[in-house]
């Protein structure tokens, strides 16, 4: 089965065409600048058999994208998609699994799509284009947050009344669902358990968002992630876990600008807001200990970088307590699979947890996936890349085939 | 040493007179006679009132020391301090930090000072146990330019504090060496976490404001920073209406759909719904922070219960510490843990003494 997976951005759109269910790979590419009103105009790369090709045409919205994308697959009989699979950041309450696109469905996801007003409009103007352009090929939708629809009571409900929490839809949903999912499954297999006796703490620290996910008997049980992607962590540029009167104060002092101050917490906020540097944790590391010329390190930089370990730091802590008996600890996406010092910061000295990495290893994990801790480890500490993709095509190869 | 503690209530100063080794002779309630909203106090009938409760239980009529709690002292304050003009006026400068307690209690201290000039009255503050917790746990993830000196204070700290001595005890009875990783759970109407390791903390679950953190009788807790912003967006609601709801509608009394309690959370031998939910929020959050806790110290040896609440801890602490002995993998000891029904003007009193004692140079009783 051929699945062409899509993953809208706001002015892009990724996509992959996976033959299942060996996921191997027959082309993908990315169509950028969509809607682009600026000197460099729309275009669309892609890459098929090693090579690249970058073609410059213009692309108004995702229609037009997908047009665009459908264009280049036809000119190849090999590539005709079976299953068009897209991802959605945000299910709501209404989807817990991965579903198949019918008018029904449609009309959900135009109904919840402010959830994620970033994500989402753009990834359900995408389903509709495809179902008006090829109503007759097969559509499924998978969710980041349906990972996380197994979460208890405990761990989604936040303290307030209960108007708050049923009629508006205020608890926690937790993102990175997909991902999570993934490299608990291939944790699984590493260590020869049915995934559903797995327990384990799933670490995806990307270079822009970054969640943790408690995982037991291969379900999700709680998430740092919360109604929004800005509870939790400190990342690139999002603030993470906040006290509730610094918001109201922070809209008080922008005079009520409610979209201002979401602005600041979401997108100037971080690693790139306290850093004053790069949104990038690697940018930061890299500067820490260099030394100005009187030989003394950049505090700001050094904060910026405790601050974010500590923060999974603790959140790890609070996972292996809840799980008690963790098999593995996860780490994945570009910083939990790249950088080092970061998983050493987290996951060091964690011995009283069972926890005890390989300093070698962890520095040089080899090719993934890796296995990182000591031997008399109780707990392993896997390295392992994400592929969303992967996980997504196979959902919907699962959904298809059911 | 005659000892008077005193906490500043609504309409009145909730009065404790203790003896040297923390002897409790009498408590009361002291009436601020005379006492308007932003109004003067009736210093005479103040000397009155204490003077009275002095003869009638030690063989003087004013006490050696007075000591007075203050909710928060900001990054001002990093000890304890006698009050004389200097202090009041630092004091009167965190006045828009806190300004449902500060200006009240500047006022009232200067009417006691008025009352009892030859008594020194000692500041003890519920954030300077925290003034040394490191920056990584102190910061937020925001930029500097956004929200200058913005710091987690907690909050407690005299009950961190006690706590700790508690902790001390046991680990020295116990004779094992090094450091002890104590966590203290502090059950209050706003419940709060830290992580101490030794003396120092390293940890706590309270912030900026109580509002952070667990959630409380009927402060919300934790909560993801953007439902502020959806409360203003999708409710149409006003700075007024949202910190009504945070702090008065939410916690326990969400959860449990009725004004509860934290003991009243174990009272119940058949609890419905709601109290079961609010239970299990509460245990759940705890049982995270208490995670956290030990990840920050690398580990765990004593559990400290105390606050108003703490017979309630009774309850919830077998099976916090059955959790947490079963996350510790090869631990060698198992955790130890103690409820402390010290009472808080006892705390007070006792930590004025060991601050009078422990300080160097040692601290001169001279009223300011």
């Amino acid at each position: 089965m051929k699945v062409l997976v899509f993953n809208c951005g706001s002015s892009s759109l990724k996509y992959k065409m996976l033959e299942m269910p060996a996921g191997v790979q027959l082309c993908g590419g990315e169509a950028q600048r969509i809607g682009a009103k600026t000197a460099e105009g729309s275009r669309l790369v892609h890459r098929q058999d090693g090579e690249s090709r970058t073609i410059e045409v213009e692309m108004k919205d995702h229609a037009g994208a997908f047009r665009e994308v459908m264009r280049r697959l036809q000119a190849d009989p090999t590539l005709a998609p079976d299953v068009v699979a897209h991802r959605m950041v945000h299910g709501g309450g209404v989807f817990d699994a991965a579903a198949a696109v019918t008018p029904e469905t449609l009309a959900e996801l135009e109904r919840i799509q402010n959830l994620a007003p970033i994500h989402n409009p753009p990834a359900t103007a995408l389903v509709r284009a495809v179902s008006e352009q090829m109503p007759s090929l097969p559509q499924t939708v998978v969710f980041d947050t349906a990972f996380h629809a197994t979460l208890p009571p405990r761990a989604s409900i936040y303290a307030l009344p209960r108007t708050l929490r049923e009629d508006r839809g205020y608890r926690k949903y937790g993102f990175h669902g997909t991902s999570h999912r993934f490299v608990a499954g291939e944790a699984a297999r590493l260590l020869g358990k049915p995934f559903t006796e797995l327990n384990a703490v799933s670490c995806h620290l990307g270079s822009g968002g970054a969640s943790l996910c408690a995982i037991r008997n291969g379900r999700s049980i709680d998430t740092t992630m919360g109604y929004s992607p800005l509870q939790g962590l400190m990342m690139s540029t999002r603030c993470g876990d906040l006290d509730p009167a610094v918001v109201m104060n922070l809209v008080a002092d922008r005079l009520g600008d409610s979209a201002a101050v979401e602005a600041l917490l979401n997108k100037k906020s971080g690693v790139l807001g306290m850093s004053g540097l790069s949104a990038d944790i690697r940018d930061v590391l890299r500067q820490a200990d260099a030394a100005d010329p009187d030989g003394a390190p950049d505090d700001t930089l050094r904060l910026t970088a405790g601050l974010y370990a500590w923060r999974i730091r603790k959140y790890l802590g609070a996972y292996l307590a809840v799980l008690g008996n963790a098999d593995a600890v996860i780490f994945t996406d570009t910083i939990g699979e790249e950088v080092p010092a970061v998983r050493r910061a987290v996951a060091g000295g964690m011995e009283v947890f069972g926890v005890r990495l390989d300093a070698a290893r962890n520095a040089d994990p080899g090719s993934l996936p890796a296995d990182i801790a000591a031997p008399e480890s109780a707990v392993r500490v896997l390295v392992i890349a994400t592929n969303e993709e992967i996980a997504i095509a196979r959902e919907t190869y699962q959904l298809m085939a059911a | 040493m005659l000892t008077l503690t005193l906490k500043l209530k609504n309409h009145s100063l909730a009065a404790a007179l203790f003896a040297d080794g923390g002897q409790r002779l009498a408590d009361g309630r002291i009436p601020l006679p005379g006492r308007k909203p932003f109004g003067s106090l009736d210093a005479d009938a103040l000397v009155q009132n204490l003077r009275r409760l002095c003869q009638q239980h030690a063989s003087q009529s004013e006490p050696d020391l007075v000591v007075v709690p203050v909710p928060y002292g900001g990054t001002e304050f990093s000890g304890p301090a006698f009050v004389d003009d200097q202090t009041l006026a630092r004091l009167n400068g965190l006045a828009s930090q806190a300004p449902l307690h500060i200006p009240r209690l500047a006022q009232v201290l200067t009417e006691l000072r008025r009352a009892v000039p030859g008594v020194p009255i000692m500041l003890l503050f519920e954030t300077t146990f925290f003034s040394s917790l490191p920056a990584r746990e102190a910061s937020y993830g925001l930029s500097p330019a956004a929200a200058p000196g913005l710091r987690r204070m907690g909050f407690h700290g005299l009950s961190h504090e006690a706590a700790v001595d508690e902790a001390w005890t046991m680990w020295l009875k116990s004779r094992r060496c090094g450091t002890p990783a104590i966590l203290s759970l502090v059950l209050e109407q706003r419940p709060e976490v830290a992580a101490v390791l030794g003396r120092e903390p390293v940890m706590v679950t309270g912030g900026v404001t109580p509002l952070e953190g667990l959630p409380g009788e009927t402060t919300c807790g934790e909560l993801d920073p953007s439902l502020v912003l959806s409360m203003k967006q999708d409710c149409g609601w006003g700075p007024e209406q949202i910190n009504l709801v945070l702090t008065r509608e939410s916690g326990l009394r969400a959860l449990a759909e009725r004004r509860v309690t934290i003991s009243n959370l174990y009272q119940d031998r058949t609890p419905d719904d709601g109290m079961t939910l609010a239970r299990d929020v509460f245990e759940y959050l705890v049982l995270k922070a208490a995670g956290m806790a030990m990840a920050a110290m690398g580990g765990l040896d004593i559990i400290v219960v105390s606050g108003r609440h703490a017979r309630a801890g009774t309850r919830m602490l077998p099976t916090l510490l059955y959790r947490l002995e079963h996350a510790r993998r090869g631990a060698k000891f198992p955790i130890m843990s103690c409820v402390s029904l010290m009472p808080r003007d006892e705390i007070c009193a006792r930590l004025a003494a060991r601050g009078i004692e422990s300080a160097s140079p040692p601290m001169r009783l001279v009223a300011g």
